[in-house]
């Protein structure tokens, strides 16, 4: 209740701050210009011209119409509506608008009713469902009379013949319709941009026109335009205030996606939640399954996800079939990618030529003699390949009465470029859902998937591939002469080749992700829907080492088997009430009330044993293992569980104020009895200012839609693992000890992490102030600023080493501000039917700040290769900015040698000048200024491009491979830089002199490791061209595509490691963010594809 | 129908409410604090955890690294990588980013934690449960691990912070005692723990390996000579000397003390156990020897990292017997290894390996870096005879210090010392110090203790060793090692750097 109390008065605070409001309209629908000029012609042909050039199409009865009369008309360059009226005028006819279909009738000749007179007129408005439309504005042109339809889309208004009303409502094209009887009957378009497309916004759906909150959602033909494996890495750019980093260009590789920032050190990834099942990832799920994906932002939108939100939510809803006539849908891809890599290093004969050179200053020479020197491998070039990608998808969908359904398969297969590598998987999926009674609905959605993962140690410091192909010098040959594979005879760094060659590992996951739901009408205005969950994951891994020998340091000299399964079940239980009703014409309530219970279990089992007789695959299973005394088994598991109860009301007032308000409570079994309930509230209110008289009033016709919005929050976050408030205690393996002759093992427990029974909830808090435009029927604009401040940051609290314990307790200690603009704008508009356009645009910037880490200390993360750790994070700063020590050039001349050698005894001429050499720097910070995108696509007849830009600016990357590609006191290869390095005769460079003991220390860690990380790029480029319906008809097929498309088609940066894209290379720590150690890089990749619906 | 649907809701929702039993999610394969200490395996199990931390490689590869390579007995070798990374230490031009400082540092504390983790949760527990072990000689143990890792801290850093209890987060403030502070503590701790210990042939062969009395006395009387507390350090020393050579006796042959078969023997007082384990695959969590492994030489799975330097093994008596038990040279492993896996050595730089950490071939079958079985002593019967020796030179018993100086000698094969006194014989102790306990990682620190260090260091002989050169020992400074900078980074302020 804390959390309540305190926050109650920023509540008011903000409440005053705010007005907010919003929007919704439209002017009257894109109406095409319309030249004619005609002489005795038929009407017939006069109508069709029109209908040509305008959207309209018009209906009426022979029987009453002589299509066939002959007329003279002219019109030079008017709007469609005109020249329909003048047409009507001349011919005496009456006419009606609807949508885009004109209705042409006789003028009622007995019609008593002088013109001028006033008479009834009572209308419904519709949609094109033929669902009525409710609180719609019914406005007599050219006056202040106006009304609202009711709860059957009806509506009363007093009128003269001829008049016209226009028929605005939230999410519809603005309509109009000359009075030509007293009972008129309106269907309204969809609105150019969908603004009463559904979002889903958590336990519920809200039209976009109505969102309160920071939502944003892409459209399910943009995700599925790249080539990925799962649909996070397509969010990549298209979201101002979404980062998404590839953590590796592995295939399946993990993908850092941060929403608004990164909010707390613990895990900062959103919460996914997949048709009301809140899943750990959505890798298990066909990106062309997806129907729609929203992105709840701020706390006011995801507030209702409590706990789960505090980084912000992405609600994903799969394809559900619909009513009509069954559709079969097949696309497929295939296509080639390739590594990008910008990184130069030298080549035989200058490495050969630095040794050489270093090796007069060794004080024990190497013997070069031992070296390869007319060998020149590309290590790079010889682990990475043209590698394959494949995706094949089948869906099936429709319905017939009361039942629907939908089904899929999909297949994607997926080699790394590093060889070593690959993904694929294969997807099923059946979502259905039936009218059982007429108050009762029952669905299940349920998606399975197996995928299986071949892996590489590629990242890990010391062997990893990538590490140790970017070190190994040039002179060794992949393999030597007699087949063996080489190795230096210098350094112990192992071949990569050879590494990938012996590695033999494999991740297997089976997912089975389903809920079943029941709804059912209780009354009119009030129906309850429950929902049973369950998310099951299963991970078979598989690693064999055989016994090999390439080096000393590289070799194994007994195989050895592991085997392991884990497997986690979620299953979650959520209730709801919903009770919606419209009071009066003026006020409208939605509200919710739910309960839901969840719990998890995970539990594994590992074993591992030596002596594998032989490399046959047969063979690989653990009891073919000889060595019983190697034999090791570990197993784990642990559970959570969580109840929450949740509310929200949703209410909106004459179609010009809505607010949203919600509570949620959550207990969750990660904190102990006391402190296991928190409530987290949000607030959000929204001003649709151009539904407002007064702005009418001021006649800004070019406004469409003015909206305001400002939210306020509160969401909790227990991402902490488990039993954290228990002093737990470890039996790991390395505390064991031996006693007694003869030798006895014992085991030694003890209590490793120190335990904190005080932790309660981390909250979120966030504030967000929000416009949404639309202007010129074409061009729609959101802005939003947020201020979102982490309070009680569960934090391993950092503790210095001598307290002894490994890990510092979890404590509420931290506070991180991240407060950032965000912008996106975008332009749809039409040079001709035949050919439109649309531009979009997006822009956030995202500032991080440490506000507080409690009772003092820092947290260092990101060792790099014996040198200390690259980043810190300490109050003031970013969390994970890199931190080592600031350099002042080289040392040119006596001088500064004199000057440097006080804090620098062992410097030379040509060395580094270190500015302090006793205190460590802010060098650098992981997080951009800003990042951005850009999307252009155009259509002409069925001819469409598209393409996608992002980019990111201002960010550092800490290149650690530097720690071996600028370091000569070895026989590394070096980076082509290292060429330039000082001399008497080269003094006007970066690159200290050529040293084989760096006695001065040059690389330590310091700002010469620092990159500028921006990077604009093409990241994807598509070119698609659907078969005109002349021909597909006749094939019989309606529709059928074949696209192009190519993906990170050029990357502009200085980056001088392979790639700028650096996500986290030990993929759970935020800490080390932006730290190159030689990542598996990003791949240029270009497919080409055809889709075809039956 | 509505009706039943508003019931089942209802209904759900009360069966939910009275899940509150739903959210208590018990630890699952683990023990948590408030269950342990209930057995006397607890009790054992806490104990072997602190002993642990001494055969975490991150710990005994920096007693090494600076007790001998930062001496003037040896110098880093290896590969050029492993040569840099010592190349500012062996300068004396300290850097607090030193890698090995903050393993000795960060261990040895952990160390300290589970030896307090022990003492209090034994305490507590009631005498009665105890069958199979002493309730005291469990304490006594641990409050010598407890005092042993301050030690090595202390000698390393100096003023340190004193652990005297499981640490509170409250603690984190804590700042550096001054080492007369941190000497009490240590003393005290090694008082208390010759009240528990049990002698080694009262526990009997099924506990060697653990600390014992004569533990306890012997790193008391070391202590104490590093407080140049010769009386004390004299009375320490002899109360081992007066358990009986039943009990303590220096092995006839020498080289006995380093190898696999004599283990734990009859002049050991103790040393850090290692045991083949392979089910264990990582160099920093292994229960083998990875030091042995980074000091062997490079052909043989190994790294060739501690080498003696040439200054010093000259100044060997070429009769000393010790020679040869404590260098491997080529000629050496020509006779011990077979010529196929004797190949070409590689990054050979002085020509002397460590003979006391080193694993014969037939010890070696099926091997890998992380599964080697020898243990490396801490304190034998010699050092012990030496610094009684030392403690009755300063005390004016030479007639003692020669007898148990000559003791030692005798063993080595050289003729007896009879006619030194005095500062002379001090003199003579410290260099059969050099000698005796040579790799062993304990001449630096001797250096430092007995103020010869400055002198040492500025030796032509020894700066004539390449890797040497650079060296410049600066009075005042050098003793003491700098803080590893994370803990300075961490602390606050709390911390205060040495001077480098």
């Amino acid at each position: 209740m804390k959390n309540y109390i305190v926050n109650y008065s920023s509540i008011k605070r903000i409440i005053s701050l705010l007005l907010a409001l919003v929007l919704s309209f439209h002017l009257a629908a894109q109406v095409g210009k319309v030249n004619l000029k005609v002489d005795n012609t038929p009407l017939k042909t006069v109508l069709s011209e029109i209908e040509k050039q305008s959207e309209y199409t018009f209906v009426y009865s022979p029987n009453s119409i002589n299509s066939n009369q002959i007329l003279s008309f002219s019109a030079a360059n008017e709007p469609a509506e005109n020249v329909v009226k003048r047409l009507c005028g001349q011919l005496t006819l009456n006419y009606s608008i609807n949508g885009k279909q004109i209705t042409l009738s006789i003028e009622e000749q007995d019609n008593k009713q002088p013109q001028q007179n006033k008479f009834t007129v009572k209308g419904v408005v519709r949609d094109k469902t033929g669902e009525p439309v409710i609180a719609a504005y019914v406005l007599l042109s050219g006056s202040n009379v106006r009304t609202t339809t009711d709860l059957k889309g009806e509506f009363v208004i007093d009128a003269k013949r001829g008049d016209i009303l226009e028929i605005r409502a939230m999410s519809y094209k603005t309509a109009k319709i000359i009075v030509a009887s007293s009972s008129v009957s309106i269907q309204l378009e969809d609105d150019a941009f969908n603004l009463d497309e559904l979002l889903v916004v958590g336990y519920g759906t809200v039209k976009k026109s109505d969102v309160t909150g920071s939502v944003a959602s892409i459209k399910s033909e943009d995700l599925t335009k790249q080539a990925v494996l799962s649909a996070d890495q397509a969010l990549q750019g298209r979201f101002p205030g979404v980062q998404v980093t590839s953590n590796s260009g592995s295939p399946g590789g993990a993908v850092s996606v941060n929403i608004r920032g990164i909010g707390t050190i613990n895990d900062s990834q959103p919460l996914y939640v997949v048709d009301g099942m809140p899943v750990n990832s959505i890798s298990y799920l066909n990106t062309n399954d997806i129907a729609s994906l929203e992105v709840l932002k701020d706390a006011s939108a995801s507030a209702i996800y409590g706990s789960r939100g505090a980084n912000g939510v992405i609600l994903i809803s799969t394809r559900k079939g619909k009513t009509g006539e069954s559709k079969i849908s097949f696309n497929g891809y295939s296509g080639i990618q390739n590594i990008l890599d910008n990184s130069k290093y030298v080549n035989n004969v200058q490495w050969y030529d630095l040794q050489t050179k270093l090796n007069a200053m060794r004080s024990t020479p190497i013997d070069l003699n031992k070296a390869n020197k007319n060998t020149n491998t590309d290590w790079l070039n010889e682990i990475s390949r043209v590698a394959a990608i494949h995706n094949y998808y089948v869906e099936v969908s429709g319905g017939k009465e009361d039942i629907t359904f939908s089904a899929s398969g999909g297949y994607f297969s997926q080699d790394g470029i590093i060889k070593g590598t690959s993904m694929d998987r294969m997807t099923l999926r059946l979502n259905g859902e039936s009218k059982v009674r007429k108050y009762l609905t029952i669905g299940t959605n349920l998606s399975y998937s197996q995928s299986s993962r071949t892996t590489i140690d590629e990242n890990g410091e010391s062997w990893g591939v990538l590490s140790t192909a970017v070190r190994l010098e040039p002179t060794v040959p992949v393999k030597n002469a007699d087949g063996s594979f080489g190795a230096s005879p210098f350094v112990d760094i192992n071949n990569p080749v050879a590494t990938i060659y012996y590695s033999d590992a494999k991740t297997k996951a089976q997912n089975i992700v389903g809920n079943a739901y029941l709804k059912a009408d209780i009354t009119k205005n009030l129906f309850i829907r429950t929902s049973f969950g369950v998310d099951m994951l299963t991970n078979d891994v598989y690693n064999f080492i055989p016994v090999y020998t390439v080096s000393p340091t590289q070799k194994n000299v007994e195989s050895k088997i592991s085997r392991g399964y884990e497997k986690t079940i979620n299953w979650l239980w959520e209730s709801t009430i919903n009770y919606n009703k419209i009071f009066g014409i003026k006020h409208s309530l939605q509200a919710l009330a739910g309960y839901t219970m969840e719990s998890t279990r995970m539990e594994n089992l590992y074993g591992s044993k030596n002596g594998v007789p032989s490399d046959l695959p047969s063979l690989k299973y653990i009891d073919a293992a000889q060595n019983a005394g190697s034999a090791a088994v570990t197993g784990t598991a642990w559970e959570s569980a969580m109840i929450s109860y949740l509310g929200r009301i949703n209410y909106s007032y004459d179609n010009r104020y809505l607010a949203t308000v919600s509570v949620r409570s959550d207990g969750s079994s990660k904190f102990s009895t006391a402190n296991r309930y928190a409530i987290f509230p949000s607030f959000s209110l929204a001003w649709k200012i151009n539904n407002e008289m007064f702005f009418k009033n001021l006649k800004l016709d070019f406004v469409d839609d003015l909206k305001v919005r400002a939210g306020w929050g509160q969401i909790g976050n227990q991402n902490i693992g488990n039993y954290k408030f228990l002093s737990v205690l470890t039996n790991y393996a390395q505390y064991r000890y031996i006693f007694g002759t003869p030798e006895t093992l014992y085991q030694g427990i003890t209590a490793v992490n120190m335990a904190n029974d005080k932790i309660k909830w981390e909250t979120s808090e966030s504030l967000n102030i929000g416009l949404d435009m639309t202007l010129f029927n074409g061009l729609n604009v959101t802005a939003d600023y947020f201020i979102k401040d982490t309070k009680d940051m569960l934090l391993t609290e950092p503790i210095p080493m001598f307290l002894g314990f490994e890990n510092g307790p979890v404590t509420n200690v931290g506070s991180v501000r991240n407060s950032g603009f965000e912008f996106a704008a975008t332009w749809r508009g039409a040079i001709s039917e035949n050919f439109t356009y649309s531009a979009g645009f997006n822009f956030a910037s995202i500032k991080n700040r440490v506000t507080s880490l409690g009772r003092g200390g820092s947290l260092s993360g990101a060792a790099v290769f014996n040198k200390g750790n690259a980043t810190n994070t300490m109050v003031g700063y970013p969390i994970g900015m890199f931190w080592g020590y600031e350099t002042a050039g080289l040392i040119q001349n006596q001088e500064q040698l004199t000057a440097a050698r006080i804090k620098q005894p062992s410097a030379q001429l040509g060395d580094v000048i270190f500015v302090d050499p006793s205190n460590k720097k802010m060098i650098g910070s992981p997080i951009p200024d800003f990042t951005y995108g850009i999307n252009l696509s155009c259509a002409y007849k069925g001819l469409e491009f598209s393409a996608f830009f992002d980019g990111v600016y201002g960010n550092e990357i800490f290149n650690a491979t530097r720690a071996y590609t600028y370091n000569t006191s070895s026989t590394f290869k070096n980076d082509i830089a290292i060429l330039n390095y000082w001399s008497s005769t080269n003094t006007n460079t970066n690159i200290p002199r050529l040293t084989p003991t760096d006695s001065n220390d040059n690389m330590r860690i310091s700002d010469r490791y620092i990159e500028d990380g921006s990077y604009f790029r093409l990241k994807n480029l598509q070119i698609s061209y659907n078969l005109p319906a002349a021909i597909v008809s006749k094939l019989n097929i309606p529709g059928f595509r074949i696209f192009v498309s190519a993906q990170n088609v050029f990357t502009l940066t200085k980056y001088t490691g392979m790639y700028p894209e650096i996500g986290q290379a030990l993929s759970t720590s935020y800490l080390s963010r932006g730290v190159d150690y030689g990542n598996y890089p990003q791949s240029r990749i270009v497919t080409g594809g055809i889709s075809i619906n039956f | 129908m509505k009706k039943i649907n508003i019931l089942i809701i209802v209904l759900g929702l009360c069966i939910a409410s009275s899940c509150s039993k739903f959210l208590d999610k018990e630890m699952l394969g683990a023990q948590t604090s408030e269950a342990f200490f209930q057995t006397e395996n607890d009790a054992v199990a806490s104990v072997t955890a602190s002993y642990s931390d001494l055969k975490d490689t991150r710990f005994h590869r920096s007693l090494w690294s600076i007790g001998d390579v930062l001496s003037d007995n040896c110098t880093q070798s290896g590969s050029d990588g492993d040569v840099n990374t010592f190349k500012r230490m062996e300068s004396f031009d300290y850097h607090a980013d030193f890698g090995r400082l903050a393993d000795n540092w960060r261990v040895s504390y952990r160390g300290i934690n589970k030896a307090c983790q022990a003492i209090e949760g034994i305490t507590a527990m009631d005498p009665a449960l105890f069958k199979k072990y002493d309730k005291n000689q469990l304490i006594g143990e641990a409050q010598f691990l407890r005092a042993y890792f301050h030690f090595v801290l202390l000698r390393n850093f100096g003023a340190i912070p004193v652990i005297r209890s499981t640490p509170k987060i409250d603690d984190k403030g804590n700042t550096r005692e001054p080492v007369e502070d941190v000497y009490a503590f240590i003393e005290q701790d090694l008082k208390e723990a010759t009240q528990k210990l049990k002698k080694k042939s009262e526990l009997g062969s099924s506990n060697s390996g653990r600390a014992t009395l004569g533990s306890a006395w012997a790193l008391l009387s070391k202590v104490y000579l590093y407080e140049k507390k010769y009386t004390e350090a004299r009375d320490a020393a002899k109360k081992i000397i007066d358990m009986g050579e039943t009990e303590y006796k220096l092995q006839d042959n020498f080289s006995y003390n380093f190898d696999l078969e004599h283990e734990n023997g009859i002049e050991s007082l103790f040393e850090i156990d290692f045991y083949k384990s392979p089910t264990e695959t990582s160099n920093y969590l292994t229960n083998g020897n990875y030091s042995c492994y980074a000091q062997m030489p490079r052909p043989f799975a190994g790294y060739g990292g501690n080498q003696a330097l040439p200054s010093f093994v000259s100044k060997f008596d070429p009769a000393d017997k010790r020679l040869k038990a404590t260098f491997l040279t080529v000629a050496d492993m020509q006779s011990i290894e077979t010529p196929v896996s004797l190949g070409t050595l590689e990054y050979n730089r002085t020509g002397y390996y460590n003979r006391k950490q080193y694993l014969l071939p037939k010890d070696r079958v099926g091997t890998t870096y992380f599964t080697i079985p020898l243990n490396i002593p801490i304190i034998r019967l010699a050092e012990v005879y030496l610094i009684y020796a030392e403690a009755c030179a300063k005390t004016n018993d030479n007639v003692n210090a020669r007898l148990y100086l000559n003791k030692v000698r005798l063993r080595a094969g050289l003729p007896e010392n009879l006619t030194d006194s005095g500062d002379a014989l001090y003199e003579k102790i410290l260099q059969e110090r050099r000698f005796e306990l040579a790799m062993e990682s304990d001449r630096f620190y001797d250096l430092i203790r007995t103020g010869k260090a400055a002198q040492a260091f500025t030796d032509s002989q020894f700066r004539a060793n390449p890797t040497k050169a650079n060296a410049v020992w600066k009075p005042g400074k050098s003793e003491l090692l700098p803080i590893p900078q994370t803990e300075i980074d961490n602390s606050n302020g709390n911390i205060v750097q040495n001077p480098i």
